[in-house]
């Protein structure tokens, strides 16, 4: 598999119901980190700063800051673990029920 | 149990409109995030990885069946169906959003519960023995005391912005389930005094966990009841004056006490004992009373009676009499009994409920124990209240719902910390990591076999999974960007209080699995005649556990 380069992501919690959320390139945001929009230079990630300075000025999310992310399979992947968690959920079913609370790996 | 006064409730109103008020001005822009905060944070709400997390308390670990219903009733309507019962004998709703949180404290403030001082630096939600007022074992039930400290402590003005978060925990037994000695003030309740049957309390101090683990020293060895509250200020005064409020990793009383030492902290502690003991916090003799009346016993039936069946049903069901074994207690009253519901399926995620469990918890608990349900810092519910004669159908009963699991105190009753998978604080995992080790030894005859064993895991070095005081303990620690868990062992939190020990390099995932099974066939290999894995590693020591581990180099 290629090696993408590491992208920039914004990323926040909403304020009004603390999920995860992701920038996209109008400054709107979105659970879902495949609409994120990612920097590789110093304009781009200027550009999303303000977006997030912006937002929670704005009140819309909580504590923006960036995380580093590769394209993997046509899509974003954050590169730390805790943000991969992040971004598609706890890696264990919801539920207490053995039969559906058992680990579901990576 | 106690019964709100007027007081109690028009107070509990008062804190939801209020904080009402304050989302509403948080929403609408008026505060910042920076403002909101604390606020936010002295009701119980966090914003965690995912989400806002609502931390609700369960004073002493008592709750009423409408109360588990009512839980049941939010995390359906409000979460994602399910709640998290944690070491601190509260319960966590992993999901809720913020614009609902107000009317969630509504619902909970109709059956008399919040979720005022779960976080912040104030006196936190007090805990005591998960089987208090009916142990066989106490000399008195810590409840009242924890009642009389909570109604003291709650928005205690002198106390709310302390130099860190404040955790007491009282136990009326000598057993010390409530591992008092790793709470910032333990009191362990004993008869003293000239006459040396009155009650008090022996007063320990400075014990916690996190970062610096500390086991907590006694200041003084019998505080009688009526000077509880004066001396708890006594030492919340002190710590308040003199608590490092330049470094929060030093600002717990347990670094005030290992700085200025123990003698002369307890002095310190006596001198302004002195000043205000015979003052307004002198409790007053029909104020215990009327509190102790609440937590009164239930009129109990005659024993014989209660026990109707009970022996022949248990040599009839090998199951039964295994679930029995490990999950039933002996009780104050002849013919009843005590009894764990395990909230650790084996493969399950520790200290989890499903709404649809919850509800049925607390229909059990109408039926079979008096309508009250209590929460255990190992995570678990119990019934206290069990006639012996109804204790098969019970057992029959939690079957149906998954939460008859015999393994209370076994390898599988495994405490964990929400980690990675939840907390924004965690280097690494611990639910994952659990469930492996519980599906270990999914045969429950071989779990019985090993016999007592805590296990408990932490996902960082907070230690909100206690990990110090395990048997085993396995903190996540994060190893270059990858999850890494170290081992420790010979932790105890009981009487015979003790920090683990790590025994050397952290392992990966697999690894870290791997390796807790191999030290339980070497505890297996090595044991005597009726020793548990802790009297082995107490008698043989660490090193035939870390051969075994790490080969003997
Ligand atoms: C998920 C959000 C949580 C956060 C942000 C959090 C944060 C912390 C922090 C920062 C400490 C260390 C305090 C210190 O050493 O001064 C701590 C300790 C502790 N927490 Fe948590 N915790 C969380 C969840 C839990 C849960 C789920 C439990 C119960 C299972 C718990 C129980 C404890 C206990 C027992 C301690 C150690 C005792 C002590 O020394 O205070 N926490 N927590
Ligand atoms: S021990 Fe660490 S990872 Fe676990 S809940 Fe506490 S703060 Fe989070």
């Amino acid at each position: 598999m290629s090696v993408s380069p590491v992208y920039q992501v914004m990323t926040a919690n909403r304020l009004t119901d603390g999920l995860a959320v992701y920038c996209r390139s109008d400054g709107s945001w979105s659970p879902d980190i495949a609409l994120a929009a990612g920097a590789h230079d110093d304009a781009g990630r200027e550009k999303l700063h303000l977006h997030g300075q912006q937002s929670a000025e704005d009140h819309h999310v909580v504590d923006p800051y960036f995380i580093d992310a590769v394209i993997a399979d046509g899509l974003f992947e954050p590169v730390r673990l805790r943000e991969r968690i992040r971004a598609s959920g706890p890696t264990v079913a919801l539920a207490a029920l053995p039969s559906q609370a058992y680990a579901v790996g990576d | 149990m106690y019964q709100y006064r007027d007081i109690d409730r028009d107070f509990v109103r008062q804190r939801v409109e209020q904080f009402r008020d304050q989302v509403r001005r948080r929403l609408d822009g008026d505060l910042s995030e920076d403002e909101f905060k604390p606020l936010r944070l002295m009701n119980g709400v966090y914003l965690q990885l995912h989400a806002y997390m609502l931390r609700v308390a369960i004073p002493y670990g008592t709750l009423s069946s409408d109360q588990m219903r009512r839980l049941a009733h939010i995390a359906r309507r409000y979460d994602k169906g399910f709640g998290h019962f944690t070491t601190r004998q509260n319960v966590q709703f992993n999901w809720p959003k913020l614009i609902d949180i107000p009317d969630i404290l509504g619902e909970l403030a109709d059956v008399d519960m919040h979720a005022i001082q779960t976080s912040g630096n104030c006196i936190r939600n007090v805990t005591a023995d998960h089987f208090a007022g009916v142990a066989a074992d106490e000399v008195d039930d810590p409840r009242i005391y924890g009642e009389i400290i909570r109604q003291w402590s709650t928005l205690h003005p002198e106390f709310t912005f302390l130099p860190r978060k404040f955790k007491i925990a009282v136990t009326g037994s000598p057993a010390d389930r409530a591992a008092t000695r790793f709470h910032d003030i333990g009191l362990i309740l004993r008869k003293g005094g000239e006459s040396g049957d009155r009650i008090g309390f022996e007063v320990v101090v400075g014990g916690g966990q996190g970062r610096t683990p500390m086991v907590a020293k006694t200041i003084r060895d019998f505080v009688p009841e009526q000077d509880m509250l004066s001396y708890l200020e006594a030492i919340l005064r002190v710590y308040n004056m003199l608590g490092r409020r330049d470094n929060k990793y030093k600002a717990r009383i347990k670094i005030l006490l290992h700085e200025t030492g123990v003698e002369k902290f307890t002095q310190l502690v006596e001198d302004e004992w002195r000043h205000i003991k015979d003052g307004p916090l002198v409790l007053p003799v029909d104020t215990v009373a009327a509190i102790r009346a609440d937590f009164a016993l239930p009129p109990y039936q005659d024993a014989a009676a209660a026990s109707d069946g009970f022996e022949p049903a248990r040599v009839a069901n090998p199951d039964f009499d295994l679930w029995v074994t490990r999950n039933v207690h002996a009780h104050k009253q002849p013919g009843y009994a005590i009894a764990t519901v395990s909230l650790k399926p084996v493969g399950g995620i520790p200290g989890d409920a499903t709404a649809e469990q919850m509800d049925a918890v607390a229909d059990l608990a109408d039926r079979f124990s008096l309508g009250e349900i209590r929460v255990s810092h190992e995570q678990n519910l119990v019934f206290a209240h069990v006639r012996r004669a109804d204790l098969f159908a019970l057992w029959q009963a939690l079957q149906a719902i998954g939460l008859a699991t015999a393994n209370e105190g076994l390898v599988s009753d495994i405490i964990a910390c929400p980690g990675l998978d939840y907390c924004a604080l965690a280097n690494a995992r611990s639910i994952p990591v659990s469930q492996r080790i519980s599906s270990l030894f999914d045969d429950m005859r071989k779990q019985h076999d090993i016999g007592e064993l805590k296990i408990k895991i932490s996902g960082c070095i907070n230690a909100c999974g206690h990990h110090h005081v395990g048997h085993i303990g396995i903190l996540g620690v994060d190893r270059r960007g990858t999850e890494n868990y170290q081992i420790t062992l010979g932790g105890d939190a009981g009487p015979d209080a003790n920090i683990g020990t790590i025994i050397g390099p952290g392992f990966d995932d697999d690894g870290v699995v791997a390796a807790v099974k191999t030290l339980i066939h070497r505890y297996l290999d090595i044991r005597d005649d009726g020793e548990r894995f802790i009297d082995t590693f107490r008698r043989a020591g660490v090193r035939p556990f870390k051969e075994a581990v790490y080969g003997s180099a």
